[in-house]
């Protein structure tokens, strides 16, 4: 036979065990534990038992405060100690007032074409760990998908049955209050995502903010007016399609950007305010997927 | 002179404000049951935001900052009370025994 278990190479071993098939129990171990021992200590009654753990929980009690007390010394001390050796605040003679510093303020502008310089720093002098969280949250949507989203295998009557029910509470009764104010407050709050997100290079905001105000707005809009609103036009297949252009969008401009010397580009693009614009898309999408897919396990 | 009584009115209107952003969390802590809670909070969500932003719009005088500081509370004043009512719109619907906790009144 070919499918015991010994006759299985490694792959087949490991595919079976990625696909959840159990390898049946060891008969041997299992007519062993069918066999009754005696415990070595007679066991203790429940009321002695319960006296023990009285007494060991007191002995616990009368220890814990000194502990904490020590533990809480302790840790008072270092940190005391750490502050002390600490320069003085805002003097000019302090390490953290050196030549980078003074580089990045001075030239961040010409040098990146954005005239905030925490952008310029965050976009382009560090694009590569933004690159690196932008990653980050694709995979997390990634992984939250696998794991929670539904699909003809993992869905029994009982969840549609739910899902059913509360679409048609929805539906029947759908909150006007709530309705009302989501109309009145949704294209203030798309477009001041739009601002944030295209102003990241001139003032405080970006890609990080301006892509969670912009997600929050699909949440709010889906919240209010139900499921099917959102995904008439937010289907599954669109929403893929613009997380993935955003990270391949960022990726792309920024190997552009690394391989063509990485200070040649400040006359030729927004460079900044494109890249703002992926990581805006990336941020958006895992925000939203998170919302939609714990809720009920679909875009 | 009508500027320190500006700043006076000002600095007023935040001390008014910090105190009923008192109450509202001692509420929030004496309380013990949702509807009551969310009376207490709502207190600070409304009074205790129109004083605390109104003050320092007063503070900060006729400029663009004031009237961003009014947007901001014409946004919180616009969702807030709708929160609340999905809040306790939720509680009425799904407590089993609404009878034990208030009082009912039919309309």
């Amino acid at each position: 036979m070919s499918n015991t278990p010994e006759n299985k190479t490694l792959t087949e071993r490991l595919v079976s065990w990625v696909n959840g098939e159990r390898e049946p129990k060891d008969q041997t171990l299992f007519v062993m534990e069918k066999r009754h021992r005696q415990p070595r200590r007679p066991q203790p009654s429940d009321e002695e038992h319960e006296e023990q753990e009285r007494h060991r929980f007191r002995r616990f009690l009368r220890g814990f405060p000194v502990a904490a007390v020590m533990i809480c010394g302790v840790l008072v001390a270092v940190l005391v100690w750490a502050v002390m050796t600490m320069p003085a605040f805002g003097e000019a003679g302090n390490p953290i007032n050196n030549e980078v510093a003074e580089h990045y303020l001075e030239y961040t502008e010409e040098e990146t074409g954005a005239t905030n310089a925490v952008t310029g720093m965050i976009l382009s002098y560090r694009g590569f760990d933004t690159l690196g969280e932008s990653c980050v949250l694709f995979l997390a949507v990634s992984c939250v998908m696998l794991l929670l989203g539904r699909d003809a295998h993992n869905t029994d009557e009982h969840d549609l049955l739910k899902i059913g029910q509360e679409d048609t509470i929805e539906k029947q009764a759908p909150d006007r209050i709530l309705q009302q104010v989501a109309r009145t407050l949704i294209p203030f709050i798309f477009l001041f995502a739009l601002y944030v997100l295209i102003n990241g290079e001139v003032s405080p905001g970006g890609g990080f903010s301006g892509g969670t105000i912009l997600g929050c707005g699909l949440i709010l809009y889906t919240v209010s007016y139900g499921h099917a609103a959102t995904s008439r036009w937010f289907s599954a297949a669109i929403y893929a399609a613009v997380r993935t252009f955003g990270l391949l969008l960022y990726a792309g401009l920024y190997g552009y950007y690394i391989f063509m010397g990485a200070n040649g580009l400040e006359s030729t693009v927004h460079f900044s305010m494109a890249i703002d614009l992926a990581v805006g898309l990336v941020v958006a999408c895992t925000v939203y997927g998170f919302y939609t897919l714990f809720q009920r396990g679909e875009i | 002179m009508a500027h320190d009584l500006l700043t006076a009115l000002g600095l007023a209107l935040l001390i008014f404000g910090l105190f009923v952003f008192f109450t509202a969390v001692l509420g929030l802590y004496r309380f013990d049951y949702v509807l009551n809670r969310m009376h207490a909070a709502a207190v600070g969500d409304a009074l205790g935001i129109f004083c605390i932003l109104a003050g320092l719009m007063l503070l900060h005088g006729w400029s663009l900052s004031a009237a961003k500081t009014l947007l901001i509370l014409v946004f919180l004043w616009l969702t807030s009370p709708v929160a609340s009512h999905l809040i306790a719109e939720m509680e009425v619907t799904t407590i089993p025994n609404l009878h034990a906790e208030c009082k009912e009144e039919t309309r």
